[in-house]
């Protein structure tokens, strides 16, 4: 079964090295934008 | 005059809806057919069965009362399926109907006009309204249950004619006799409601699973967390395999295993963790 992590309130100028970790460990990466500006990134990893 | 003529007019009107059963008359007779089937009911059934010779007869015998019992239930099973749903149209809505029409009727005869009778007919029809409405769920239930007796019958009729294709070493008598009992159960209410929790409590269990399965956090960047991150991605993009395999190893011995190392390094959760990971890995 697939295995999410969601790490909230992320700021703009470091979102994409958060996606860039997520991605370098096989994850399925989402990037959501939060009312104040800030970021969610949801990785999914598969089994 | 006018209450009478009221009454008997509302009257044919619910009478006429609650004759809708949405199934058609049989063309058998019902009760025959079942009583000449009753001698596959007796308890002598399993000593005619023994007393054959040979297998074959056996297996003859053993079809021939599988398969009278399974008319026999079908016959009973559909005698029901008439009933609750021609009972739950005529019980529900013709009980509540009577209340109102016998409050309209009083209504009428208490001020004897054409406007009384207007205004009685149109709370009459609004009144009807509401019980079909509230006998509508009902319904709605009652179909989500013959639906899945239908479907858990059909289940367990697959496997008595897989068992009835067996010889009698491999599928008495007695074996069909008992899922025989399981395709009568399979048309119960009780047997329905049950495969239905059955179903819905696997479908709870593998929702809860997936929630468990969700790890959420807030961002936290701090100096253990950088630190890490230099260690595992040293030029910020390319992987230390060394090192992550330093990292993964210490992070299993410390009940970290599911988290992935991203998460580790930012979650606000684990702030106290990455200070540890520092000191003891160690990271520099």
């Amino acid at each position: 079964m697939a295995r999410v992590e969601e790490l909230t309130d992320i700021p703009s100028d470091q979102v994409e090295d958060v996606i860039s970790d997520f991605n370098s460990e096989g994850a399925q990466v989402e990037k959501i934008s939060q009312p104040d500006g800030n970021w969610t990134v949801r990785a999914t990893f598969s089994d | 005059m006018k209450v009478g003529l009221f009454v008997l007019t509302c009257f044919l009107c619910v009478s006429g809806c609650s004759t809708m059963s949405g199934i058609p008359e049989r063309s058998i007779n019902v009760e025959k057919e079942l009583e000449s089937l009753k001698d596959y009911f007796l308890p002598t059934i399993i000593s005619i069965y023994n007393s054959k010779s040979t297998d074959s007869e056996k297996k003859s015998y053993r079809d021939e009362v599988v398969f009278a019992r399974l008319r026999a239930i079908d016959l009973n099973y559909n005698n029901f399926i008439s009933d609750i749903s021609v009972e739950s149209k005529e019980l529900s809505i013709g009980a509540d109907s009577a209340v109102l029409l016998l409050g309209a009727a009083g209504a009428v005869s208490t001020v004897s006009s054409t406007q009384a009778i207007l205004s009685a007919s149109t709370a009459t029809v609004t009144g009807i309204k509401s019980s079909i409405d509230k006998n509508a769920y009902y319904d709605s239930t009652l179909t989500a249950l013959v639906s899945q007796m239908q479907a858990s019958r059909k289940e367990v009729l697959v496997a008595i004619y897989l068992g009835m294709e067996l010889g009698v070493n491999e599928y008495s008598l007695m074996r069909a006799l008992i899922d025989v009992e399981s395709y009568f159960q399979a048309g119960t209410i009780i047997g329905s409601v049950n495969e239905i929790n059955k179903s819905s409590g696997a479908k709870n269990s593998k929702a809860d699973e997936e929630i468990s399965n969700i790890v959420k956090a807030k961002y936290h960047k701090d100096k253990s967390g950088d630190a890490i991150r230099a260690y595992w991605k040293p030029d910020g993009k390319t992987i230390n395999k060394n090192n992550a395999n330093k990292l993964k190893s210490w992070m299993k011995k410390n009940g970290l295993d599911k988290v992935s190392i991203s998460l580790f390094v930012r979650s606000i959760n684990y702030t106290e963790f990455r200070k540890k990971a520092v000191k003891e890995i160690p990271i520099p």
